[in-house]
């Protein structure tokens, strides 16, 4: 029995379209393009391809940046009735048969020979790999669609068809059976309502008629089968071209390939899903077809069954620039400068010595240079002083009368890690929290390779009071919370969304999620008494038992690294983990480190946000993130070498102040990203600079903001600044953003103006000396902007001064606008 | 809640409100400076909440220590009780002790209590060092203000306030090896002061006051740093609680010393009488890193902490196990599985060290079926690095029992003990040991004693001092923990009672787990007290019928108790029980209409119970004859099915009451008992938590035939 008027109605719609698209012909010569594939073999009823036309390059080569004539080439079939084009370049498997595909440009053609193989009167359409393929590529199963919590209209799907068997079920089982109609598939619910034969609140889907309502009916006339266990899975997801390069107004047809486990390779371009990452310079159609209107760098997504992969486009803002003056300081510029010419973006000059100091300061320790240090560094004439004041203030001169910044550095950059961990006496006690925030400082402060930094904390165990990364298995709980905990922060990878469902984005599924968490599955927690009976201390352990189940099939998780095959058991798993995660070989590892570093000390990273490092976010600049990821690894995760190789570049050191031509650049770091003080580092700045002190709860006078250990201040300043409460591991949860609240605070707020009138302040010191009107107001730039004031500016302090009713007045109000200007707050 | 706010409350709870006793005896709650000087004498000023006054002899714990008051300014007015209630009595919440420690005393922790008047002391705590004593003084509270001390010495301070931090400068020569031994917060958990203790951490800065090194916890909460100074300079010692947090009687003791520094010693296990050689592990250590050592023949077993015979200066203590057990230790092979065990022979004591990570050590024994063995794993409490982890395998290496923590039913050790493990079948069988973290390393070393399961018993006493006044009795009760399958009753007896007290001894019957001893100071007793020892008797059959009965003995551990946040109570041991005879407390004494109660079953009989207050004394009073804590029981020698009625009796005196009566019934299942010894206590609460009892002369209960 043929299935219900699938070949006719299919047979109608191809002869029109293949007339539609029959474009003259012309001789087959040695045509200037390249058609891909050579040669293609379609298999099965409904199976389609896509035909890319390249133009070739006058050498007969293509690059990324030939043009694409796919739109404009003409297609004829020499049959029909085996092969037919549906639009340009795009195919349909009609009938077993050879046949070959015509295509024209330029008044040449190129012969494409087609095999068709597979196609038969009575289908067997595959539930997973068809018609969930066809539904996912009309949206029923986006979240925003039938995949919602709770379906829509009482029809419920999983999200990205992540559960083929209860997707089945929804469709063929669910409300007494009511979608479908097998007897008559075409008046089933299930193609009535996304052809908008009946109302339907996502509107039209599908086109009666179209390949997919074909598919879809030919499914439900054999009977609507469910998932079989034979039907293929996608391994990998290809595109072509990956790269172009061009113009505004560049366009590109693209090719999507998908390997699967059967080891056969299909065109899946008619089911993939386009985005454009940024539509400001790309839109893409449905079809994969996409066209330029901006300039820049940004990639199409591309994603079918759970995969993902991308096309990259460039366009330049100008071609072949000149990076006037740029020298290579490491191979950091060298990269950088290959982007930069690439994009056609001039980079900034070298900011001036005042600016590099302060810049180093507070990116490397925290901390304002005071204004001897910033006085002996402006009269420094030795030209590689900006090195060595890297070196110093890394603790990399040997030398211990030099290397005297140990505690703030690591001071500030426990701050950082303390944030991430999430070290925090609400949820780990006052001991506990104190032992996490030693550990972290001394393992920094040892600059212990960043490698075994992690391995300590993924295979933590004893006392939660002796051992201070055996915390992270109280903050994090349960095996579910420390996998996500560990792959967001050292991978970079958000599994989250894997727990319910398969990532949108990404290529991670629930096996992968509860594959990951199986590594945790047997830590367990012990009370002790060994720090007496009031001591409440528990010991982290190892259990001899405990899994993961999968919440769907309830299978037992053998622990599994992302991407990778089970693992033996071990009797820790989280050894095995351990090495993995931190294996040279692994590149999640050491690109995300990187990454967080870059953008600590460039502003932004080379991928954003900083924790979301996935195929379909790439790098801004790919070759610069491998190249840094592998010096870190050569260098055994050695991190203040990778800090000083970024600060030592001169793409650290470009100036904040934009050009003209990169001043829309925030991508590439053609000039230096300008970053407000965070909290802590800002609050003893304005200390610094006023020369009084802040006392914070359970921490004697003097301390630092950057020595806080603890999440939790009553500190209005702090709070206002943005300091996280460190209840979360993404890197958002502390707050960069300037808002209205902090500017009212420091021009208004009593922390600031407190200080300024500190009778022990700087001020009121400064004022018990009269010194000359020059160096006091020198002193205070020193100390604030760490440089001397300009003449113009010592002129109009002069003025101001001469208006003032009393020196006192005068000088409290150049600190109070010192403290309130931009390169006080800012790092610049 | 915080704990600190936590530890508040509890303090504010401790304090003696209206209507609670107006006597207590004296908590001692800080020794200043916290060090005593090996081979000279060192004045200590010992604080303590409630009231010091006439303290008049000091105990001290082991050996090679001793103490004495320095006289106050204020004394007691004779050696006559005295009848004024406390708040009649001067205050004096601080005195001055003088602390000798003999040349050959052991350096390390001490105990000690201070008999008074009002009744002997909770514990105190003191530590003996070999070098010489600074105590901080002025604003050293920064860097710049750090007090200057010369290296060796001990130096000794106290955490005071909150976020108080203590600096010491000294200068060091290059190259030079020192070891930073704090000791703080091991010496608080002894004390019975109910709060939060400290918890040290120590660091070492260059002039610039860069951190050259730190350390926080190393034996539990003390730190231990070991250092080589680079180049010579003047370098800072910084101490404070990691928290930040801190209280006048958090004292600490830093052993600022190059001398050796031995963590642990391998074997770890010494047999007394014959010469063992010691593989020494730590710090600074001579070039011949080994001792030999002999203890004398006469030692008694346990854990115990030596002195080695050195090359050179004298080091620190060096912990041991002391073991009469047959000997073995661990080979040098491979010996990580059941197929690999290195073969022992039971019984014996084994010697070990998991060597490094990962490490697991199997040893095999042989054995017959129904052969019952105790294994017990002796290591954090000898101050190893090792959490043990202990199984006992089939030959195949299949797990037949494992143990972790050794739970005694008053407190867990991280050490591991399997008991009364019987053989399923004839065959070979291997104990395997390895770290609960899978660690290893030099200082990993352990014990294990393997033990023919015998009949025996353990005793442990809840309570650490018994305290009288002339013509008042006090109850002791001691719980029985038998093992090795006997199931008999222990009779108690008791030695070393101050003059004029008197006890008659009870027995745990062998349907029970305690029994009580009664004292009764004479009504001239004179003041005074002394260490008492608790010993507990009994008879087992022997497993072959044939041959006599075995006589069984156990000294009872004295335990102290101690409330928690929330009012549960628990124990730590401790090495003293002390009775003292003190003046006259808020009862006179506790007498009853009989000493004998004689019940058959479903029967009662009821005592009349009169109370002699003190003149002023107006509090409540509770009678009971069961020691008891917010519903939880801990000591009961009432024989099986025998209880107070509740409804027939009257327990609660308040005001001016000095009657009051408790009704015994029996079970009318109650199997039949002849002269059990019961405590019939008279209970004055000294706080919400605390209380004192007060105890009749010895009730005999008998439960006859149906």
């Amino acid at each position: 029995m043929q299935p219900h008027g699938s070949r006719p109605t299919l047979l109608r719609v191809i002869a029109v379209l293949s007339a539609w698209v029959s474009i003259g012909l012309a001789h087959a010569t040695a045509a200037p393009f390249r058609v891909e594939p050579a040669t293609l073999a379609l298999e099965g009823n409904f199976a389609r391809a896509q035909l890319v036309v390249t133009a070739l390059n006058p050498d007969g080569t293509i690059s990324e940046r030939s043009a694409d004539l796919t739109a404009q080439a003409s297609y004829n079939s020499t049959n029909p009735q085996v092969v037919a084009v549906l639009r340009p370049g795009f195919l349909l498997a009609v009938a077993d048969g050879d046949a070959a595909i015509q295509v024209s440009a330029g008044g040449e053609t190129i012969e494409v020979p087609v095999k068709v193989t597979g196609v038969t009167a009575q289908p067997q359409i595959g539930f997973t790999s068809q018609v969930l393929a066809a539904l996912n590529k009309a949206g029923c199963s986006a979240g925003s669609c039938h995949a919602s919590q709770y379906g829509k209209g009482g029809f419920k799907l999983s999200v990205f068809s992540f559960a083929p068997s209860e997707d089945h079920a929804a469709i063929t089982r669910d409300r007494q059976a009511r979608r479908v109609d097998m007897l008559d598939p075409a008046k089933s619910l299930f193609l009535l309502k996304p052809t908008l034969a009946v109302p339907h609140g996502g509107g039209q889907r599908l086109t009666v008629g179209s390949v997919d309502y074909e598919l879809l009916k030919t499914w439900l006339a054999s009977g609507a089968p469910g998932p079989g266990a034979d039907e293929p899975q996608v391994k990998s997801l290809r595109v072509y071209p990956p790269r172009r390069v061009g113009q505004t107004g560049m366009s590109q047809q693209l090719r999507v390939l998908a390997d699967y486990n059967d080891g056969k390779t299909r065109d899946v371009t008619c089911w993939s899903r386009f985005d454009s990452l940024d539509d400001s310079i790309v839109k893409v159609t449905p079809e994969g077809f996409f066209s330029a209107g901006g300039k820049g760098q940004t990639h199409v997504m591309v994603r079918f069954a759970g995969q993902a992969a991308l096309s990259t486009v460039v366009v330049p803002f100008a071609e072949n620039i000149e990076l006037a003056g740029w020298t290579e300081n490491n191979f950091i510029d060298a990269l950088a400068a290959r982007k930069l010419r690439e994009l056609g973006i001039p980079p900034s000059p070298l900011c001036d010595d005042a600016t590099f100091l302060r810049r180093a300061f507070l990116d490397a320790i925290g901390t304002l240079p005071t204004p001897d240090e910033a006085k002996a560094f402006l009269d420094s004439t030795d030209p590689d002083k900006r090195t060595k004041l890297v070196d110093r203030l890394l603790g990399l001169t040997g030398d211990p009368a030099q290397d005297i910044y140990g505690n703030q550095y690591a001071a500030y950059w426990t701050l950082k890690w303390a944030d991430l961990l999430r070290c925090n006496s609400a949820s780990i006690g006052e001991q506990g929290m104190w032992a996490l925030h030693n550990w972290i400082g001394e393992s920094l402060r040892q600059n212990k390779p960043f490698d075994q930094f992690v391995r300590e904390i993924i295979t933590a165990k004893g006392s939660v009071y002796s051992s201070g990364p055996a915390n992270f298995f109280r903050v994090a709980n349960n095996p579910q919370d420390r996998a996500e905990m560990a792959s967001q922060l050292f991978l970079g990878v958000r599994l989250a969304c894997a727990k319910c469902h398969h990532h949108p984005f990404e290529k991670y599924g629930q096996d992968d999620y509860y594959g990951f968490a199986a590594f945790f599955a047997r830590v367990g927690v012990k009370g002790s008494q060994e720090f007496g009976l009031f001591g409440g201390e528990q010991v982290v352990l190892v259990s001899s038992g405990g899994e993961i189940g999968h919440p769907r099939t309830g299978q037992i998780m053998k622990p599994t690294p992302l991407e990778g095959q089970p693992v033996a058991e071990a009797p820790d798993r989280r050894q095995p983990l351990a090495q993995w995660l931190t294996s040279p070989d692994n590149p999640f590892f050491s690109r995300n480190i990187v990454n967080r570093y870059v953008a600590y000390l460039l502003g932004r990273g080379l991928v954003e946000p900083i924790d979301d490092m996935r195929a379909t976010n790439p790098p801004s600049n790919s070759e610069l993130l491998d190249a840094l990821a592998a010096e870190f690894s050569k260098s055994c995760f050695n991190v203040k070498r990778l800090l000083r190789t970024i600060m030592t570049s001169r793409l650290y050191q470009l100036d904040s102040q934009p050009l003209a031509a990169n001043a829309n650049d925030r991508r590439f770091y053609s000039h230096y990203s300008v970053k407000r003080l965070s909290a802590e580092p800002l609050l003893d700045a304005i200390n610094a600079a006023t020369g009084t002190t802040t006392k914070f709860k359970n921490m004697p006078l003097g301390s630092r903001a950057i020595d806080l250990p603890d999440g939790d201040y009553p500190d209005y300043f702090l709070k206002t600044f943005g300091k996280p409460r460190r209840v979360s591991i993404c890197e958002c949860e502390r707050s960069s953003e300037a808002n209205l609240a902090q500017a009212l605070h420091t021009l208004n707020g009593d922390t600031v103006s407190q200080k300024i009138a500190d009778a022990n302040g700087r001020l009121q010191k400064l004022l018990q000396q009269n010194k000359p009107f020059e160096e006091n107001v020198t002193e205070l730039y020193l100390a604030t902007f760490s440089r001397r004031p300009t003449a113009d500016e010592l002129t109009t302090c002069k003025s101001f001064l001469d208006q003032s009713p009393d020196p006192k007045t005068f000088y409290e109000d150049l600190l109070w606008t010192l403290v309130n200007s931009k390169p006080f707050l800012y790092v610049r | 809640m915080s704990v600190k706010r936590t530890a508040l409350l509890l303090f504010v709870a401790l304090l003696p409100g209206s209507g609670l006793a107006q006597s207590s005896y004296p908590m001692l709650m800080s020794t200043k400076p916290l060090a005593v000087q090996i081979g000279a004498a060192t004045e200590c000023e010992v604080s303590a909440r409630y009231n010091l006054f006439g303290a008049y002899q000091v105990f001290v714990s082991g050996s090679g220590v001793t103490g004495e008051v320095v006289p106050p300014e204020v004394k007691p007015d004779a050696a006559k009780p005295d009848e004024k209630p406390m708040d009649k009595k001067p205050e004096v919440p601080k005195i001055k002790i003088r602390f000798t420690a003999a040349a050959e005393a052991v350096p390390g922790m001490r105990t000690f209590r201070v008999a008074t008047p009002q009744g002997v002391s909770t514990i105190g705590t003191l530590v003996a060092v070999r070098d010489p004593i600074v105590y901080e003084e002025g604003n050293n509270d920064v860097q710049s203000g750090a007090q200057a001390v010369t290296l060796p010495a001990t130096i000794c301070g106290a955490f005071e306030k909150a976020e108080d931090v203590d600096y010491f400068k000294f200068t060091a020569a290059e190259n030079s090896d020192w070891t930073f031994h704090v000791w703080s917060s091991r010496c608080q958990n002894k004390i019975h002061d109910l709060q939060t203790h400290s918890d040290p951490i120590i660091t070492l800065r260059n002039a610039s006051g860069t951190v050259l090194a730190a350390s926080d916890n190393y034996f539990f909460a003390d730190p231990l740093l070991a250092y080589r100074f680079p180049s010579a300079g003047e370098y800072f010692l910084e101490i404070r609680d990691v928290r930040y947090q801190g209280s006048g009687d958090w004292q600490y003791v830093i052993e600022a010393s190059n001398r050796p520094f031995v963590t642990n010693v391998f074997p770890p296990r010494v047999t007394p009488g014959a010469a063992t050689r010691l593989e020494l592990v730590g710090f600074n250590l001579p070039a011949d890193s080994t001792a030999l050592v002999t203890l004398p023949p006469d030692v008694p077993e346990g854990l115990d902490w030596i002195n080695l015979p050195l090359a050179g200066p004298a080091g620190s203590a060096a912990p041991v196990v002391v073991s009469r057990l047959a000997d073995s230790i661990e080979s040098g092979g491979e010996h990580n599985t059941a197929a690999t065990a290195q073969p022992i022979s039971a019984p014996t004591g084994v010697s070990g060290r998991i060597a490094q990570d990962g490490e697991i050590d199997c040893y095999q024994f042989e054995c017959k079926k129904g052969d019952r063995f105790a294994f017990e794993i002796v290591a954090r409490r000898n101050q190893s690095m090792l959490d043990p982890v202990l199984r006992i395998l089939n030959e195949q290496g299949g797990a037949l029992v494992e143990n972790d923590d050794l739970n005694t039913g008053r407190f867990i050790h991280a050490d591991s003990l399997i008991e009364d493990w019987t053989a399923p079948a004839d065959g070979k069988y291997v104990i395997e040991v390895r770290d609960l973290h899978l660690r290893g390393g030099p200082q990993f070393v352990y014990f294990v004693g393997v033990t023919k399961s015998e009949p025996r018993f353990v005793l442990d006493i809840d309570s650490d001092k018994t305290l009288l006044a002339p013509g008042t009795g006090g109850a002791i009760f001691v719980r029985a923990y038998r093992k090795g399958g006997f199931a008999g009753e222990i009779q108690l007896g008791v030695e070393g009672l101050p003059a004029g007290v008197t006890a008659v001894g009870g027995r745990i019957l062998e349907s029970g787990r305690d029994g009580c001893i009664i004292l009764q100071a004479a009504p001239d007793a004179p003041r005074g007290a002394a260490n008492i020892k608790i010993t507990g008797t009994a008879v087992a059959a022997a497993a072959d019928p044939a041959q006599p009965p075995r006589q069984l003995a156990s000294v009872a551990e004295p335990l102290q108790e101690i409330y928690m946040p929330g009012g549960g109570r628990h124990h730590y041991p401790v090495e003293m029980h002390t009775v003292s005879v003190g003046d006259v407390m808020d009862l006179k004494s506790v007498k009853l209409s009989t000493n004998t109660v004689s019940l058959k079953p479903g029967g009662s009989q009821k005592i009349d119970v009169t109370i002699e207050r003190r003149e002023g004394f107006k509090g409540n009073v509770t009678l009971d004859v069961i020691y008891q804590h917010l519903g939880s029981i801990y000591g009961d020698s009432l024989p099986a099915g025998v209880k107070i009625d509740e409804k027939q009796s009257q327990t609660l005196l308040s005001g001016e009451q000095s009657q009051g009566f408790i009704t015994l019934t029996a079970a009318a299942d109650a199997k039949p008992v002849e002269n059990q010894q019961i405590a019939v206590m008279a209970n004055v609460s000294i706080n919400f938590v605390m209380k004192y009892s007060y105890a009749a002369e010895p009730v005999k209960v008998t439960v006859t035939a149906p």
